[in-house]
């Protein structure tokens, strides 16, 4: 299974970000490999609109079947992720990556 | 003739002029002209209030937004790739489209090589015309809640104005407010741009981004002060360096205050009002002509 | 950190001179943020000295080279926004048409077109003579949606309010109904609505009240130059009544506004008696019903 934390940063450590369209990357945890790999979302800050969609196309496109964030999705970001059929966590807390994944798969 | 009544800030009596100017020619010019008032403020249409006339016609507008069909849909990715207002979402087995965020350019319809998103209607607003007096005719656009983008409504009732009237028609416009995209759009037809201001700190601001838009555009511009007697007169000293005509000033009256709160109109029981007015149109005239 | 934002349907209610008294009432708790950035106004009461000043782009234009171009008249037939002309023999695209959405950039077969950033404006972190940060900014001439560069102001008027842990982030809307606006409250605590008892003043509030209800977002209301239309001021509280918006003050059509702002003060430092009194009651309801969310 895979799992994608909207994050501040880079590894295992770094907090969970309260933006997910505007979030500075995305970890992706596979529960498999238990190995963490990052997506930078920098191109989708400078976008005018649609970076909520833009960032729920990242999580389809890993085939992620949870989605962390700290704050909330919004309403398009939703909209995709529930087509995706993933299950979606928000207001996670003021935790780190490793805490979420803790916390929320165990 | 078009005069467009356009303002930097809100709320400086755009309207007022507007439906002021409006019913007083159509009370006293020659009688082969028609008016026009037309309220281009999509987002707050208030012209309205003021004026009650016979409904002539009412029309649902659209604009063209791209529309995935699965059954074509082999899922390139192209279109998501295409689309530079994130409008589309490629999902791997399914693609959506948010037509808010669709700016109707065509590209990934047209791009796309199994016609899988064909443009359909999508409702933005309401047009509505209104037959007040022989020679007042009112136009209204409306854009629903929930639509953001004002300015492709803005472009169809600007159209429609242009259809619709002849050399015989004075069409005023009450344009949105502010110095963006609506505003434009609302003005390019017009032979004068009169900028509604107020004579304090505010207004002036307001009033030289207003100047600095109209000037890009290289549109003939007149400044009407409303208000006149509060504040001071920065306003008229920044008109002067400019040599931008001031061609009215309304003075500022409680009296009027309270017709407007009521939605009443101004030239029909304030004298001194209906003057000025009067007095701005000689000057468009007087100005419009020496432009040509 | 609560986010509260000043906003009004129609221009010319006194929002700003509203918002900027309660700028200079509690200045050591907020960050100020003008997201009215089509007529942004606040610099004019706060009197800010400019710490930063940045490029803001937004979007992008297309650029057609001369070199290359085979003048096959594809970007023409292409463009939705007919803003590509052809002006002696050279094909050139006007950027107050450009929507800036590539159609042509795809169909040149020779790629002679460049899709640029385009520059839509120019923002501002300020500190105040109240001693507080305001973020504002300015859209560029003909500039599109302000909707992005209103978020860049409320993001980072956000992150200033984080490090210095205010307790409020105070936001200044831009009016109508459109994307700044919805731009200006996805996410906020707390709307303040500023509203006149004229007919354009109740038609404009109920307008924008259908936006705040769909973002499912707190509100309470100010009737400003509440005795200019007692008819209207009543209907205005009955709708207010029936919605269920906490009314937060009524404040009378007073010179004081004017003559305050035409000094370039705020209507609290210019007026010691009623006027602040009444502002200053407001201030703390607000502070009240955001404290409690």
């Amino acid at each position: 299974m895979k799992v994608l934390i909207a994050a501040k940063n880079e590894g295992w450590d770094a907090m969970v970000s309260d933006r997910f369209g505007r979030a500075p990357g995305f970890s992706v945890y596979d529960s498999d490999t238990q190995k963490l790999t990052w997506h930078s979302n920098a191109d989708n800050l400078q976008a005018e609109h649609g970076v909520g969609i833009q960032a729920a196309q990242i999580a389809a496109s890993h085939k992620a079947e949870v989605v962390i964030t700290g704050g909330n999705f919004g309403p398009k970001a939703s909209e995709v992720l529930q087509k995706t059929g993933a299950r979606l966590i928000d207001y996670a807390g003021n935790i780190t990556v490793k805490e979420s994944i803790e916390k929320y798969i165990g | 003739m078009q005069i467009a009544i356009a303002s930097g800030k809100g709320g400086t009596g755009k309207t007022t002029l507007s439906v002021n100017l409006a019913t007083l020619l159509s009370q006293q010019i020659s009688e082969d002209i028609t008016i026009l008032l037309a309220d281009m403020d999509v987002e707050e249409p208030n012209s309205g209030l003021f004026l009650k006339g016979e409904l002539l016609r009412s029309e649902v507008k659209y604009r063209m937004v791209a529309d995935w069909d699965e059954k074509r849909c082999t899922f390139c990715e192209r279109c998501a790739n295409i689309c530079e207002f994130n409008a589309i979402a490629y999902l791997g087995i399914s693609v959506m489209v948010f037509p808010e965020l669709c700016h109707s350019c065509y590209a990934c319809s047209d791009l796309c090589p199994e016609d899988a998103l064909p443009m359909i209607p999508r409702r933005m607003g309401e047009t509505k015309e209104y037959r007040l007096t022989d020679r007042l005719y009112f136009m209204e656009s409306r854009l629903d809640i929930g639509v953001e983008q004002a300015t492709p409504l803005i472009e169809q009732s600007r159209k429609h104005i242009e259809e619709s009237s002849t050399e015989n028609t004075i069409v005023i416009i009450d344009a949105p407010p502010g110095t963006s995209c609506p505003v434009i759009e609302a003005v390019k037809d017009a032979d004068i741009v009169l900028l509604v201001t107020e004579p304090t700190p505010f207004g002036l601001h307001d009033l030289t981004l207003a100047v600095d838009t109209m000037q890009e555009l290289k549109k003939p511009i007149a400044v009407v002060i409303n208000k006149y007697g509060i504040g001071n007169r920065d306003v008229e000293k920044y008109c002067a360096d400019k040599q931008i005509p001031v061609i009215g000033k309304i003075p500022n009256l409680k009296e009027a205050a309270m017709m407007y709160s009521k939605g009443e109109i101004l030239v029909d029981s304030i004298p001194e009002i209906r003057k000025e007015i009067a007095n701005i149109y000689q000057n468009i005239i007087k100005l419009t002509k020496s432009n040509q | 950190m609560k986010e509260i934002v000043v906003l009004s349907g129609k221009g010319g209610t006194g929002k700003t001179s509203i918002t900027a008294s309660f700028a200079a009432l509690g200045a050591k708790q907020m960050v100020l943020a003008d997201c009215d950035v089509d007529a942004a106004d606040m610099h004019l009461l706060t009197a800010p000295e400019t710490i930063l000043t940045e490029d803001f782009y937004s979007g992008k234009e297309a650029f057609i080279k001369t070199e290359g171009c085979v003048h096959c008249y594809k970007c023409i037939k292409a463009c939705h926004f007919d803003a590509i002309s052809v002006i002696n023999g050279d094909f050139v695209v006007d950027p107050m048409e450009c929507e800036g959405c590539s159609y042509c950039f795809h169909v040149c077969p020779t790629r002679t077109i460049e899709m640029n950033s385009r520059l839509a404006g120019k923002f501002y972190v300020s500190k105040t003579r109240f001693g507080n940060t305001l973020v504002h900014a300015r859209l560029g001439i003909a500039a599109d949606n302000s909707g992005k560069l209103v978020t860049k102001v409320r993001e980072e008027a956000k992150k200033i309010a984080s490090d210095q842990q205010s307790e409020y982030i105070l936001v200044d809307a831009s009016p109508g109904i459109g994307c700044p606006v919805v731009a200006s409250l996805t996410g906020a605590h707390f709307v303040v609505l500023v509203t006149e008892p004229t007919v354009s003043g109740i038609h404009d509030l109920e307008r924008v009240y259908e936006v705040i209800e769909k973002l499912k977002i707190k509100t309470g209301c100010i009737i400003n130059k509440v005795d200019i239309n007692k008819e209207m001021a009543n209907k205005t509280k009955d709708f207010l009544k029936e919605k269920g918006i906490p009314l937060l003050g009524e404040l009378p059509y007073d010179h004081q506004f004017t003559k305050a702002i035409t000094i370039g003060k705020t209507v609290v430092e210019y007026d010691d008696d009623i006027i602040k009194a009444l502002i200053e009651n407001s201030w703390k309801k607000v502070k009240d019903l955001v404290d409690k969310i």
